[in-house]
């Protein structure tokens, strides 16, 4: 499967249907088209700046920040221990612990996008390869993979997710792999659905006939055709795959403390909200900022992409 | 049909059966050892072993396997270490209040989704549209935590309109912002399907008989185009509320409401394997259950549709 990747893309690229290779000039065009219906679509446009900057802010973060976001600073809390308000030397005020506010969000994207990308991307790749294989071996193959997708499904996704971390306990690793765990059937539901409709088409048949074997028919033939799904369902899922980390940071078993989650930021800042509702207020813009940006982008992909791709919620 | 039915609720059982499976798995991985737990800190090893002994725990992961699956089917769930009540009994004693915040959200659901879909739908890219599209995406990208919160800051501290959490007298006005909070999400989620399929369906070729025939246009959205757009709506609020029904835990979290979610995380901080594992299993098998009871119901409701 990652043998076949640089292919993958450049075909993916092209129109999938056409699958002529080395025509620079018609993948150029494919880029500048996409290009083009960004500029002219502004809430996408702006998602995709909002994307783009996170993107800088979580690589770049240690630079960009004004403070180091563990230092608890002397001068970080009014003279009766409370915290400062935004403005001055914290451009977004203190935490409880004399931190700076706006150094913990820069980290804070880190941990969101780390985690959504990540745990997105395995389930992205486990639900492909499920789908595909169900669809396309059929029979008992089949059955077992759907049922199997079926019994995941059936657990409530946050109220699971909080059990499975509080038995294998609470960390970076384990939040990235209980997440995929829980969402990798979306996208096996939908390839599974696609394959069944692909594999009944002529290109496929015609490959069968001329002897090729079934995994080379799957991973040469038949994914191509579900990347543009697939770049769909991987921008959406980080979506919701950050609002369900920030659920577990604010529930108190997401990535441990002291590392910045916006959501621990916004359990944390609750408990001031009398004094300084600053801290749980900004923790929640940056989320809705976030997830709205990658929302609006995913919309976008799938307009242009995959006008046919069915909702996913 | 009878057919249809017997293998739907054939396959439910399945399904139950994987559930309760990985639910066992779950609980048999925990690292800490729960005769421990129970016996309480300065227990001696003999009082320890003798709660292994009386739990099963010194069984083969086999045999304890199949003595759990034996005991789920007469309802026993086990005993909850914190409470010391049959998990059953526990989760049935808090149903009450999460059934009142489960039908609240979906209340909510369907009073701002359909309303707002079929006026964004009625005149696309018209203001309405507009402003119906910007409440849908906003309402699915807001952490309905951080959503309870901001309603909590500024209708209930900031201007008293509301209490601050927790329940009491009288109990509807206590529930006004969590079932809210709680159906915002679900209710942009329906404005956006709703208005999608209404506007698909105001395309379709009988719509625009209808409209050739000079239908007014009162009588050609009420009657016609509602009932064919509203179906698919109301069977996924019977997911969601089957979804909702094995505890809201944030929300119950975020407004100190004393439901099945709530217990579950106080669970989940002592550790209390039978109430949490309980709890998920319960949650997935009203899940089930919803399900299969809105695929009978399309039956019911649309006419067009014949199980084979």
């Amino acid at each position: 499967m990652l043998s076949s990747g640089p292919e993958l893309s450049d075909r993916s690229a092209v129109a999938p249907e056409s699958g002529t290779r080395g025509e620079t000039p018609v993948m150029l065009s494919r880029w500048s088209l996409l290009l083009r219906s960004l500029l002219h679509d502004p809430p996408a446009l702006a998602g995709a700046v909002v994307v783009l900057v996170l993107l800088i802010v979580a690589v770049f973060g240690s630079l960009l920040a004004p403070h180091n976001p563990y230092t608890g600073f002397g001068n970080g809390l009014s003279k009766i221990g409370a915290p400062l308000p935004p403005g001055g030397r914290f451009p977004l005020g203190t935490d409880p612990n004399g931190r700076d506010v706006l150094s913990r969000l820069i980290f804070g994207a880190r941990i969101s996008l780390t985690i959504g990308v990540a745990a997105n991307g395995i389930a992205t790749l486990i639900g492909l390869l499920v789908g595909l294989v169900a669809g396309y071996i059929g029979g008992w193959v089949d059955t077992v993979l759907m049922r199997l997708t079926d019994v995941v499904m059936a657990f409530p996704i946050l109220l699971f997710a909080i059990a499975l971390i509080a038995v294998t306990g609470p960390s970076e690793t384990n939040v990235i792999l209980v997440i995929a765990f829980l969402y990798w059937t979306y996208v096996a539901r939908v390839i599974h659905g696609m394959v069944l409709s692909l594999k009944e088409r002529e290109f496929v048949t015609a490959t069968r006939t001329l002897g090729i074997s079934g995994r080379r028919i799957m991973f040469r033939h038949i994914v191509p055709h579900l990347v543009p799904a697939l770049i769909v369902y991987f921008t959406l899922g980080v979506a919701s795959t950050i609002l369900i980390e920030a659920s577990l940071s604010y529930i108190g078993i997401g990535v441990p403390v002291p590392i910045p989650s916006w959501g621990q930021m916004i359990a944390q800042g609750q408990d001031y909200y009398q004094i300084a509702p600053w801290l749980f207020i900004f923790p929640g813009i940056a989320l809705v900022a976030t997830v709205l940006a990658f929302n609006l982008v995913g919309d976008w992909l799938r307009d242009v992409l995959d006008p046919t791709t069915p909702q996913k919620r | 049909m009878m057919a249809y039915l017997l293998r739907r609720v054939g396959w439910m059982f399945v399904i139950l059966f994987g559930v309760a499976t990985v639910t066992f798995f779950v609980a048999y991985m925990v690292p800490g050892d729960p005769a421990r737990m129970i016996a309480g800190p300065g227990a001696s090893a003999a009082t320890i072993d003798s709660i292994r002994h009386q739990l099963g725990l010194d069984q083969p992961a086999a045999r304890q396997y199949i003595d759990y699956m034996g005991r789920l089917v007469t309802g026993n769930l086990g005993i909850s270490f914190l409470h010391r009540v049959p998990v059953l009994t526990a989760i049935f004693q808090r149903l009450g209040t999460t059934v009142l915040i489960a039908l609240g959200g979906v209340f909510w659901e369907l009073a701002i989704g359909i309303p707002v879909g079929i006026a964004a739908a009625w005149k696309p890219r018209s203001i309405w549209d507009r402003a119906g599209t910007a409440f849908a995406l906003l309402g699915l990208s807001a952490p309905p935590f951080w959503l309870g919160l901001l309603l909590l800051y500024y209708l209930a501290f900031q201007h008293s309109i509301f209490p601050l959490g927790g329940v009491g007298h009288p109990l509807l006005w206590y529930l006004i912002l969590p079932t809210f909070t709680l159906g915002i999400g679900g209710a942009a989620w329906y404005t956006r399907m709703l208005r999608s399929s209404m506007l698909e369906i105001l395309r379709s070729p009988y719509m625009q008989m209808a409209r050739a025939k000079g239908m007014p246009s009162r009588i050609l959205l009420w009657r016609h185009a509602m009932p064919n757009a509203v179906i698919p709506l109301i069977t996924m609020a019977g997911m969601d509320l089957g979804y909702f029904l094995g505890g809201v835990l944030i929300i119950e979290v975020v407004f100190g409401i004393p439901g099945v979610g709530q217990q579950a995380w106080q669970a989940v901080q002592v550790l209390d394997i039978p109430m949490i594992m309980g709890t998920v299993l319960i949650a997935a098998v009203f899940i089930v259950l919803m399900n299969v009871i809105v695929d009978l119901s399309y039956a019911l409701f649309d006419p067009r549709i014949r199980y084979r």
